[in-house]
């Protein structure tokens, strides 16, 4: 049974068009994450779900039952904001109340379920402040207990942690896929960090221009992407543009030379090829060792310190610029490497990666 | 540099207080004798009065024309107060809610009332009035107190609908609420301040209102109308208590406009 299902669903403004045909489900109990740039209708799609946005067209099922024209009271979906949303004039308890008062929740139930919540959340000590004496991540929490508390046939969440510290943020991220995993709560989640969406996911949906770009499991969405622009916008990646040679035995990207481990064929010959950063290695040239699978040379024209990581740029002899990161182990002598260093460029084969069409 | 401009500006400074102090006396003055004479005890207004006692109070409280004339204004305000609440803020979330390219033209249409001369408006109201034979009568006197009532509504709930968070109504709606019970439950209780504000403005105003009324009455008097028509033909010092009563009126209700801003913000804090 899958909890939410979305069928060429399309959401146009007059002459905009926020939503150009998606198809979508969630099984039930799965964590699926909307990821992607800004505008590219993740928002929209959400809100259709939650019912506050009428598709221009296709249908939308909420636990197997067509909910595509039923307003949003009449539907069970727990919603969290960014902004939290908490009601400012009613204390915690009350706002976690709330939604079993509307739902007609006896009040002798309430008061256990209310609490239920609230520890779900750690915030059983909590219950009598009002939202303004909260923080921010005790703010989000109380948001997420009162949209958990109507048990809700899918939990939407919109952005959740934009509001929060880095170091927050991370925390949270932990503590909801817990959450979730232990209520076993279909969750549809928007965000256009990547982090986010690659930690916490059962599956993935890149969206782009309203459209859906690639659905897959973090590593598939990660180390085989479907479509360039998946490429491009998950995580950092060198696209090189190709041409099979050799009668298909190797591949000239840019001016280097690569072997074609799959066979892939593309129609014509021009392919697309993927190498992400940390996939290669930079060291300082050794004269008495010989390179083993790539003899490839280059200079670093640029580099970058990101703390944990270096981000390098290397100019490849008669080939690419490349993108290469290193992490900051404090054991090589990376440290030493300028701008204008020769270096020894290596990779293993299986960090080249074709990408299809 | 800085500290040159406030040394520079301690005279301009001492002149302003003056010159604000001179113009509150100048502004209240009239009030204050007004109230003081309204205690006199003499048949006639003088200032200071020769002695002091609440017989006009007395007479004014037991005048039939005066009680008549109290009651007819404050059952007017009572009805207009709750209409004008319901209609004016009705209109403020339409407005709030509605079509954006309707908004400006529409809110400048239910807001003229309170700007247009209300002579002309008197005017207008009493061919109206007329033509429908309901001149004379509270069927003329709440219409025509709406009119001007209800953009003092719409322009407070609207300026606090306009900052209110929508997505807490969504909020509501998706935790099984209805939009009227959202509005209700979440809302109506955010905005009450301004909800408060719009209802004290058009008890205020009614309570007050003369131009028009005016053009609507021919036996009938609001309390206004009556000290008009009372002072058209002698000045007593009954007028003098009547105007310190109105004045104690709209004091109170002006004191609560205020206080209620900081009741409200303040049971946040406590609760
Ligand atoms: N009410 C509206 N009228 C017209 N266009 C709209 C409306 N709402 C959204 N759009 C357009 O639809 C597109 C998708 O918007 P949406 O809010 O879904 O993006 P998003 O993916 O959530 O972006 P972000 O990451 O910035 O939140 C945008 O191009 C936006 O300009
Ligand atoms: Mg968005």
């Amino acid at each position: 049974m899958s909890s939410v299902e979305l069928k060429s669903i399309v959401k146009k403004y007059g002459a905009v068009t926020a939503v150009a045909s998606i198809d979508l489900s969630v099984e039930s109990g799965e964590f699926v994450t909307l990821l992607g740039p800004s505008g590219c209708g993740k928002t929209t799609t959400l809100r259709m779900v939650a019912g506050f946005i009428r598709p221009t067209s296709g249908t939308l099922s909420i636990g197997d039952v067509d909910m595509t024209g039923v307003p949003p009271h009449q539907r069970t979906v727990g919603l969290v904001f960014q902004n939290y949303a908490l009601f400012p004039h009613m204390t915690v308890r009350k706002n976690v109340e709330f939604g079993l008062k509307m739902q007609k929740v006896l009040t002798s139930e309430r008061g256990p379920r209310v609490q239920e919540a609230l520890e779900l959340v750690q915030l059983e000590s909590l219950g009598d402040r009002m939202p303004a004496e909260l923080s921010g991540g005790q703010q989000q929490r109380v948001a997420l207990a009162r949209a958990l508390v109507i048990r809700p046939d899918v939990l939407l969440l919109d952005e959740p942690f934009g509001a929060l510290d880095k170091q927050l943020r991370d925390h949270m991220r932990v503590e909801l896929r817990e959450l979730q995993q232990k209520l076993k709560i279909s969750t549809l989640f928007v965000t256009h960090d990547q982090d986010e969406a690659l930690s916490m996911s059962d599956r993935i949906v890149v969206m782009s221009e309203g459209k859906v770009s690639q659905v897959g499991k973090p590593t598939e969405i990660y180390e085989k992407p479907q479509t360039r622009f998946v490429a491009d916008f998950i995580g950092r990646s060198n696209i090189l543009v190709g041409k099979l040679e050799n009668k298909g035995k190797t591949i000239n990207a840019e001016g280097l030379i690569l072997p074609n481990k799959e066979n892939m064929t593309n129609g014509d010959d021009g392919v697309s090829v993927m190498i992400r950063p940390e996939c290669v290695k930079i060291t300082k040239p050794d004269p008495k060792a010989t390179s083993a699978s790539a003899d490839v040379k280059g200079k670093v024209t640029a580099s970058i310190y990101l703390g944990s990581i270096v981000q390098y740029s290397v100019q490849i002899i008669d080939g690419p610029n490349l993108v290469v990161t290193q992490n900051n182990t404090g054991f090589e002598d990376l440290k030493n490497l300028t701008v204008g260093d020769d270096v020894d460029v290596s990779f293993p084969d299986s960090a080249i990666y074709i990408l299809p069409g | 540099m800085s500290s040159q401009e406030s040394y520079g500006s301690r005279l301009p400074y001492k002149f302003l207080v003056g010159l604000v102090t001179i113009v509150i006396l100048f502004l209240e003055a009239p009030l204050i004798i007004l109230v003081i004479q309204s205690f006199t005890a003499e048949s006639y207004l003088a200032f200071p009065p020769p002695s002091y006692g609440i017989r006009w109070y007395k007479e004014v409280l037991t005048s039939e024309d005066w009680l008549n004339s109290i009651s007819l204004s404050l059952i007017i305000a009572a009805v207009v107060t709750p209409l004008s609440l319901v209609l004016g803020t009705m209109a403020a979330f339409a407005l709030d809610r509605g079509p954006k390219k309707l908004k400006h033209g529409l809110q400048t249409i239910m807001i003229a009332p309170m700007v247009l001369p209300h002579i002309v408006l008197g005017l207008g109201l009493f061919k109206m009035a007329l033509q429908l034979d309901i001149d004379d009568s509270m069927l003329a006197y709440i219409p025509a107190h709406l009119t001007i009532t209800i953009p003092f509504v719409i322009i407070s709930v609207g300026a606090s609908l306009q900052t209110f968070e929508v997505s807490l109504e969504e909020a509501a709606r998706s935790l099984g609420a209805s939009r009227f019970w959202a509005v209700w439950y979440i809302t109506l209780p955010i905005i009450r301040p301004a909800l408060i504000a719009g209802s004290i403005f058009s008890f205020i105003i009614s309570f007050d209102e003369f131009i028009i009324t005016f053009f609507l009455t021919t036996f009938q008097r609001t309390l206004p109308i009556e000290m008009f028509s009372t002072l058209m033909y002698q000045v007593k010092p009954s007028i003098a208590a009547v105007s310190t009563l109105t004045l104690a009126v709209t004091a109170f209700l002006t004191a609560m406009l205020i206080l209620r801003g900081q009741v409200t913000s303040g049971d946040k804090v406590i609760k």
